[in-house]
């Protein structure tokens, strides 16, 4: 930091020259740039191998690649366990996605808009699948399923998933509610609304970014899930599941590399899109406060 | 476009249903002997107004008197614990906001962020089904009214503070309600937009001839605008007059004080003779003012105004407050001249001096000088009201009734 | 949310059904919480207390949890998930201050896009991303192909693998809590730290990190309890080395099919994950700020 003559104190400090300092902070710049390619590389580089070695005509993951070719997705495809995996996976987010939907938003009108008594207990009762290891919930529903001689199945995941989920819908939603003004609602009373026009009118179209991008994440959330999946499932396989059973076996690896690309393809797009739709309608300030805001309170889409 | 009962359309079933008697009711609100308490505290303490329809209506005071809530008691998203609010002739005290034939321009304004400027405006007669051949001219009508035309597809995060404010006013307008309910709406909106709005706002009511209720700390926004003023103070109606007489015959000490500039002093009833009664000080000094006929020995309140106080030079009426003192403080504000003057008592006197005279000596902090002022501008606080009843339901002034036709 | 229900007082149709319609409301959702999620935990609980779980008639006892802490197995089990999971939390602050730091206040237009970038990177499969990590420190991975010679078979397998693999699976849920945090400071404190002659180490010890803490305790409860029950990073990239609790009691459960260990094992993790959060939420509110 260059520091000026001070001269009250009579003595000078050594103030670097115009040179140093350019140096410097030519230097700072410099290092900012290799930090963010360093985190940048972190981020997206496992992505990165896994394209490229699905391309690669070899099974074997080394260095350096042999040629380029396709038929490792072709082969991905006819996989017949892997067909089936992705169905389930498909199946279960298809059903855990919009009973998430419904009773997040539930739970977010119910904590946002009233005042009772108990209320701090629910908060934290619907918080608590967030900060709790997956882990100790899976293993628990796991007792809990055999205990009352629930076969376990896709049915039982979907449970287990659907109340692991739906907390995240409650934050996201909840924040946007928040964030509403209660005087567009009294405005529309005042104009004529009943209690019911206000919510089709007003309050839906407002959340309706919000509703839309829970949507999307809790169905990535569900589809990526692996550790609620493994002890709540039966013999069948989601496609994580598959993915994990697969890793093992070296004839599998390419063909893991080629579907893993396509769906993380698929998945990215996806939630680009959800975000665009909370940038969308409340402009960029609002979308970073709660896309911060939404995440940091939710510890979602772990394994 | 007129309101006064002579609108342009037949009107639709649901006004007639609100309208009992349409000629002399229209519009008209009263608030009858009201109170509302949130938890411990009493926000209204047994309020009573009447406003005829087509008044200009303040309600004045500094936050937390009950202002706010009276009106929102008007509007109905508070129902009051003691008490009715009475709409052109009809109890609605138990009735919903939404079916009350008042609508209310709020201070945060609550616009749709996600509906265009015409969609706000006409979110109203679609609520009520109007029709969309009557909504359509309504909604076209309003906008020419507060000039908005051109902005009718832009959305309310695109227009700026005042033009928000306008489509605010046209969207309850819209709905052509018995009268409009106005909290705090120019709050938000810089000094010049602020003048400027209030004088359209005055302008808008004068055509429309709409019931305006409206509520504001700033006594000079409610002094430019109201036909009537309810200065309010902890939940009780002070006084409720116009704006000359709430300046100038002030009904207590918090009016007078909160009511343009003041000066209250004290006076003690040292003697009484020629319909005068005086407080010396000494050397001469003395301060009088017109005996209320009250009789007792009590100290008086009395109030005077800054521009009726004068420097003098030379003798004094006999019929004239006389004092010395020292002025501390000279603000140069362009038309007028602010002293404060400390008199020997302790008192400091706030005194205007219009500054009509090329060349006139200014005093400076620190120079001796001598006030005088008439006897009768020296008002006895609360003197021209019955005191046995402080909380006055207010007949409207010649004035209003000259214009309203009621 | 005070803003919110500050409000609520003012609609008096609604003020006095309140009870009643949450109620009505969340009948649905906590009633499924309820039976999906504590009776679980209950059930586990029981488990962990019977003798021969899961038969309900072997009687209760306490040995499952003298046997699981007196088990020396255990504790060193217990220590090497710690130093794993504390390493990776070290590196996952070092890279998540300065990176937050820069979202927040040199980043400019780019702010936004960092944001979804790290969004983004976290809603690929953890599977799959932890599988590229295989691939990537490999004995003929990319790492080992550009360093020069002889592949270092200490890369993968090992604990190395694991933190170098958590830290990179959770860098976003580390980032974004402090990001909200420092979010919230106000940028004229950094000015007059300067004009008063602090360099940039001192602003950041005396200034930023104090600010950012809320944040980064909620970072911690985010993402230090799940990585000290993991268990898929370190079956796929950990060894023998790398032997973490995650895997423990998920071996004990679903391959010994020793539930009352397992069990066990588990609602002490629960209890000390739970009193961890509180503890760094607590901390976290001391320091004043709403994340």
């Amino acid at each position: 930091m260059a520091q000026a003559v001070h001269p009250a104190s009579g003595s000078a400090i050594a103030v670097p020259s115009p040179a140093a300092i350019r140096a410097r902070a030519i230097g700072v710049r410099w290092g900012w740039r290799a930090f963010l390619s360093f985190v940048y590389l972190v981020l997206f580089g496992p992505l990165l191998i896994l394209v490229l070695f699905s391309v690669n005509d070899s099974n074997i993951l080394a260095f350096p690649l042999e040629g380029i070719t396709f038929h490792w997705y072709a082969d991905a495809f006819a996989d017949r366990l892997l067909r089936e995996a992705l169905l389930n996976s498909v199946l279960v987010a298809a059903i855990v996605a919009p009973a998430c939907l419904v009773l997040g938003t539930l739970c977010a009108f119910g904590l946002t808009r009233f005042r009772f008594r108990g209320r701090g207990a629910v908060g934290g009762l619907v918080g608590a699948p967030l900060i709790l290891p997956w882990l100790i919930i899976g293993i628990a529903a796991l007792m809990f399923y055999v205990r009352f001689n629930v076969d376990l199945s896709l049915r039982t995941v979907v449970a287990t998933q659907i109340i692991c989920t739906f907390p995240l819908v409650t934050a996201i939603v909840s924040a946007q509610l928040f964030r509403f003004q209660r005087v567009q609602e009294e405005a529309a009373i005042d104009l004529g609304c009943s209690r019911l026009q206000v919510l089709r009118h007003i309050i839906l179209p407002h959340i309706a970014p919000a509703l839309a991008a829970s949507a999307i994440f809790a169905f990535t959330w569900s589809f990526n899930n692996y550790e609620i999946s493994a002890f709540t499932i039966g013999f069948q396989q989601t496609f994580p599941i598959w993915v994990y059973s697969s890793v093992r076996n070296p004839d599998h690896t390419a063909v893991v590399n080629a579907i893993s690309t396509v769906i993380s393809a698929v998945q990215i797009l996806a939630i680009w899109a959800a975000l665009r739709l909370l940038r969308g309608r409340s402009g960029d300030e609002a979308a970073t406060g709660i896309i911060a805001g939404t995440e940091a309170v939710a510890a979602s889409a772990r394994t | 476009m007129t309101m006064n009962g002579s609108t342009s359309q037949a009107p639709t079933s649901a006004e007639v249903a609100s309208m009992p008697s349409p000629d002399a009711r229209a519009g008209e609100i009263v608030v009858e002997g009201v109170t509302k308490r949130f938890s411990e505290v009493t926000a209204v303490d047994d309020v009573s107004i009447t406003i005829p329809g087509g008044e200009f209506f303040s309600m004045l005071g500094p936050s937390g008197c009950g202002k706010t809530t009276t009106l929102r008691m008007i509007a109905g998203f508070e129902t009051p614990d003691v008490g009715r609010i009475v709409l052109q002739g009809t109890d609605v005290t138990a009735v919903p906001p939404a079916k009350r034939n008042v609508n209310m321009v709020f201070q945060a304004y609550g616009l749709f962020p996600h509906m265009s400027v015409s969609e706000n405006i006409a979110f109203g007669p679609k609520i009520k089904r109007l029709g969309r051949e009557e909504t359509r001219q309504r909604v076209s009508e309003v906008i020419a009214t507060v000039r908005l035309e051109g902005f009718e597809d832009r959305r309310p995060g695109q227009l700026s503070g005042g033009q928000q404010q306008r489509v605010a006013l046209a969207r309850a307008l819209v709905n052509r309600p018995a009268a409009l309910l106005l909290d705090e709406p120019l709050g938000a909106l810089d000094l010049k937009l602020r003048k400027e709005m209030q004088l359209e706002l005055k302008d808008l009511q004068q055509r429309t001839g709409t019931t305006f209720v409206y509520v504001t700390h700033d006594q000079e926004e409610a002094m430019t605008m109201s036909d009537r003023i309810a200065v309010m103070h902890d939940g009780v109606v002070e006084q409720l007059a116009s704006p000359r007489e709430l300046y100038q015959r002030p009904a207590s000490a918090f009016v007078a004080g909160f009511i343009g500039t003041s000066n209250l002093i004290e006076l003690r009833v040292d003697r009484r003779e020629g319909g005068l009664i005086a407080m010396d000080l000494g050397e001469g000094q003395r301060i009088l003012a017109v005996d209320p006929g009250l009789g007792g020995t009590d100290p008086i309140t009395i109030t005077v105004r800054p521009e009726w106080i004068k420097l003098a030079s030379g003798d004094v009426d006999g019929r004239a407050s006389h004092v010395g003192g020292t002025v501390v403080d000279a603000v140069y504000l362009g038309s007028v001249t602010q002293l404060i003057v400390l008199l020997h008592t302790g008192e400091r006197l706030t005194v205007h001096r219009l500054n009509d005279e090329v060349g006139a000596e200014e005093p400076r902090p620190g120079a001796h000088v001598t006030l005088h002022w008439a006897a009768e501008h020296s008002y006895v606080v609360g003197s021209s009201v019955d005191r046995t009843d402080p909380r006055t339901t207010g007949e409207p002034t010649e004035e209003t009734a000259a214009r309203t036709g009621r | 949310m005070a803003a919110a229900t500050g409000t609520i007082e003012r609609a008096a149709p609604r003020a006095r059904g309140s009870g009643r319609g949450a109620l009505g409301i969340l009948f649905a959702p906590v009633t499924l919480l309820v039976v999906l999620f504590l009776a679980p935990m209950v059930i586990m609980g029981s488990m962990s207390l019977l003798r021969f779980p899961p038969n309900t008639a072997s009687g209760y006892t306490l040995e499952h949890y003298t046997d699981v802490l007196t088990n020396p197995l255990n504790w060193k089990i217990a220590w090497t998930t710690i130093w794993i999971g504390t390493t990776a939390m070290v590196i996952m602050l070092a890279i998540a201050l300065p990176l937050a730091y820069y979202m927040v206040f040199r980043a400019g237009s780019w702010e936004l896009f960092l944001l979804l970038s790290l969004v983004l990177a976290d809603e690929l499969a953890p599977v799959v991303k932890i599988y590229a990590w295989q691939v990537i420190l490999g004995r003929n991975g990319i790492v080992n192909w550009l360093i020069p010679g002889p592949p270092k078979s200490w890369l993968l397998f090992s604990p190395f693998a694991v933190i170098v693999t958590l830290a990179a699976t959770y860098i976003t849920y580390t980032t974004i809590p402090i990001y909200a945090a420092m979010k919230a400071i106000d940028p004229s404190m950094f000015e007059s730290a300067i004009d008063l002659g602090a360099g940039w180490w001192v602003q950041s010890r005396r200034i930023l990190i104090p600010l950012a803490a809320p944040g980064i305790f909620i970072a911690m409860i985010l993402v230090y309890i799940p990585m000290l029950t993991d268990f898929v990073t370190a079956d796929i990239v950990g060894g023998t080395g790398s032997y973490m609790m995650g895997q423990r009691v998920r071996d004990l459960i679903l391959g010994s099919g020793d539930w009352g260990a397992g069990s066990a094992l588990n609602l002490i993790m629960l209890v000390l994950s739970v009193a961890f959060s509180l503890l760094a939420y607590r901390l976290a509110r001391l320091n004043r700020i709403q994340t």
